[in-house]
């Protein structure tokens, strides 16, 4: 009996031990899932990792809800993507009413595209003042979120700097690896002439040559005009432009009005990690765009 | 006057905005709410005329006064004179253990519905409910709240509010436009108590649920004032609402929401009034910039615009039947109104529609200002709004 005791008195401990080595963990919340998967591949298990946007759905568009403050009141760190993407990140911050909190935008460093020469004024449409904000698309920038998260995790646990940093490196490591990789898979990619219905693909045009000759939304954040439409249809034909490129989140009426108009080929591609079954990470995220958009253009 | 003070304050915050040697960021909206309406109100002298109206203009200033906390101002003119609607400073990100505090003049959060101001409602009005148990602005007073978040896995969260009262002095008196920030009088100083108590939950990953429940306790009329009887009368209230929220996609969502109050007032002559009322909506948005929903209302007393000028300045003029229908047991309003709206883009511009039928039930006139009114008929109203937004306050909440 006594033994038996003892037994459950032990296994009670060990698992007290244990939630007390989870609760150490660094608890962070992420807006999207990019800034989560590589904040996961720097963390590893000294971090526990969500994100409020699912990579399914429109990062300019996140509804503030109640259960996403309680999750960030618990939190440690937040890392917002900036460049006033996630700007419905600050309510949930404020409403959170956590005053440990730290918070870290992983824009820091990033050599913005489109940046407004003029001031910004809603007759431009959802334009972001501090430029294009969706700068995880080109892979080199990868270096740099994955450098602003290792300061922030730093800053909130210093005694696993050097663990972070081994991770750091690894990752840089990796990804150096990955981009020689994709680039060479991409070349035939290069020239390519594509539509793209939001600006949400400039970076990684720019990444792997790939040609933007129009946007299906008039102008930022703009639904699809008529106009507009029978100006794309022009275009295409005249340039023969043989995709249009959507992002999953968005209406496929224009896109496919212009599809039967032109005969044009429709791909729908995501541009965060979780948007489609396969790509779990960040890694995967550049395969499965790549690997999309040259089976495309094969079938041409 | 006024108008020269918020115009040259105005432009003080732009210049400070623009040319501060450490600007410090703030965010200022203008907003205005610009309507075409007719209606069929017998005695009105725009019966069946289309009618044109600005209903309401209005500032919108808030900015960070420090890294916990923030001050805002709207400051909003609906016809006639200018006032300070709101005024307070929240902080947030300060206080230990899931508290929060706000002072000023604010919307409180009796209920949900009162917490937004009308542009920011689907339809165009506040329901008749929080005008005929608010006033005007529904429930708005000065004072202090304490908001607590529950320490568990599920958003929960309890909020006190202390009060001045000016919210129960305007809604018992027939409150006009007030130019008066600092409230009226009740015949005491003794402050009124709120609180609200509301949790948060998934029911799935697409589907939430939102359930409150909010009280309040409070003297209405002190027995300084004449119509006391020379005692202190209390108000005695309380409220149940819900949302629920069905998000298919993030440019589709379906919500519900009900709100149900319950009103004891005592009386002079110690024969205490118990009357309710209720309002309940479903409301689709779709295709990002679109939304199309359904209103009930029932209410105590009658809420009629009858003679009005504006369609929508409803008790604070004395041409409704009844001044203060929350004092009223035997008469009802009930309305069902159909409503829709169209953003050409989300943070400035919006067009709404609104068809409302609005009836009466009345068994006793004899608290009605027209004692022989025995019967009312139905009035049906078209209305067409155009809310557009200079800066970053948003109009609308698709």
């Amino acid at each position: 009996m006594f033994r038996k005791i003892s037994i459950l008195i032990t296994i009670l401990l060990l698992s007290f031990s244990n939630y007390g080595y989870a609760a150490k963990k660094v608890k962070v919340v992420a807006s999207t899932t990019d800034i989560a998967s590589i904040a996961k591949e720097i963390g590893k298990d000294k971090i526990s990792i969500s994100s409020l946007a699912s990579g399914k759905s429109d990062p300019h568009y996140v509804e503030v809800l109640p259960s996403y403050m309680r999750k960030v009141s618990k939190a440690d760190l937040y890392l917002k993507v900036g460049m006033s993407l996630d700007f419905w990140a600050d309510l949930i911050i404020e409403g959170s009413r956590n005053s440990k909190l730290y918070i870290a935008d992983c824009s820091d460093g990033i050599t913005p595209l489109e940046v407004p020469k003029q001031q910004v004024d809603a007759s431009m449409g959802d334009v972001h003042p501090e430029g294009n904000p969706h700068y995880q698309l080109d892979p080199e920038n990868g270096h740099i979120i994955a450098g602003n998260i290792y300061k922030a995790l730093v800053a909130v646990d210093p005694e696993n700097d050097g663990f972070y940093k081994a991770n750091l490196d690894a990752f840089n490591k990796k990804l150096d690896e990955k981009i020689k990789e994709w680039k060479q898979k991409a070349a035939p990619l290069r020239g390519m002439e594509v539509i793209t219905y939001h600006k949400s693909w400039s970076y990684f045009s720019r990444a792997f040559g790939i040609k933007i000759i129009d946007t299906v939304e008039p102008k930022p954040g703009i639904e699809p005009t008529p106009s507009h439409t029978k100006e794309l249809i022009n275009l295409i034909k005249t340039r023969n432009i043989p995709l249009i490129i959507k992002e999953p989140y968005y209406s496929n009426r224009a896109p496919n009005t212009i599809a039967r108009a032109t005969g044009i080929k429709v791909l729908q591609l995501p541009p965060s990690v979780g948007g489609a079954e396969s790509v779990n990470d960040y890694f995967a995220l550049f395969d499965y765009l790549i690997n999309s958009l040259l089976e495309v253009k094969e079938e041409a | 006057m006024k108008i020269l003070f918020l115009s040259l304050l105005s432009a003080v915050l732009f210049f400070q905005n623009g040319v501060a040697q450490v600007p410090r960021r703030v965010d200022i909206s203008f907003l205005g709410d610009f309507r075409l309406f007719t209606q069929n109100i017998d005695g009105s002298i725009r019966k069946d005329k289309p009618t044109f109206q600005l209903a309401g203009f209005e500032t919108y200033i808030t900015g960070y006064l420090n890294p916990f906390g923030r001050g805002t101002f709207m400051i909003a003119t609906h016809g006639h004179e200018f006032e300070v609607e709101e005024g307070y400073a929240d902080i947030n990100r300060l206080l230990p253990w899931g508290l929060s505090v706000k002072a000023g003049k604010y919307q409180v959060n009796f209920g949900r519905i009162a917490l937004m101001h009308p542009h920011a409602l689907p339809f165009m009005e506040y329901p008749i409910i929080e005008r005929i148990y608010g006033g005007f602005h529904a429930y708005n007073d000065m004072g202090i709240q304490l908001n607590w978040m529950l320490p568990i896995e599920t958003y929960a969260n309890l909020s006190i509010n202390v009060l001045h009262g000016d919210w129960l002095a305007h809604a018992q008196s027939g409150h006009i436009e007030s130019e008066d920030i600092y409230g009226e009088y009740r015949g005491t100083s003794d402050p009124v108590f709120t609180s609200r108590f509301n949790i948060f939950t998934g029911l799935s990953e697409r589907t939430n649920l939102d359930l409150g429940l909010s009280g309040l306790y409070g003297i209405y009329r002190g027995k300084d004032l004449v119509s006391s009887g020379g005692r202190d009368l209390h108000a005695t209230m309380g409220c149940l609402d819900f949302k629920y929220k069905w998000r298919p996609n993030d440019y589709t969502a379906l919500e519900i929401v009900g709100e149900g109050v319950v009103n004891h007032r005592q009386m002079p002559d110690n024969n205490p009034i118990d009357n309710w009322g209720m309002v309940t909506y479903a409301n689709l948005k779709f295709r990002r910039n679109y939304n199309i929903g359904i209103k009930f209302d029932y209410a105590p007393g009658i809420f009629d615009y009858e003679g009005s000028f504006d369609w929508d300045y409803g008790p604070e003029y004395e041409y409704n039947n009844t001044r203060a229908g929350q004092f009223d047991d035997k008469n009802h309003t009930w309305a069902i109104s159909a409503f829709g709206g169209f953003s050409l883009m989300e943070e400035t511009t919006l067009i709404r529609f609104l068809v409302k039928y609005q009836d009466y039930i009345i068994n006793d006139a004899s608290s009605l200002n027209n004692t022989a009114l025995t019967d009312k008929k139905a009035e049906l109203l078209y209305a067409t709004q155009l809310v557009f937004s200079l800066g970053p306050h948003k109009p609308h909440d698709f």
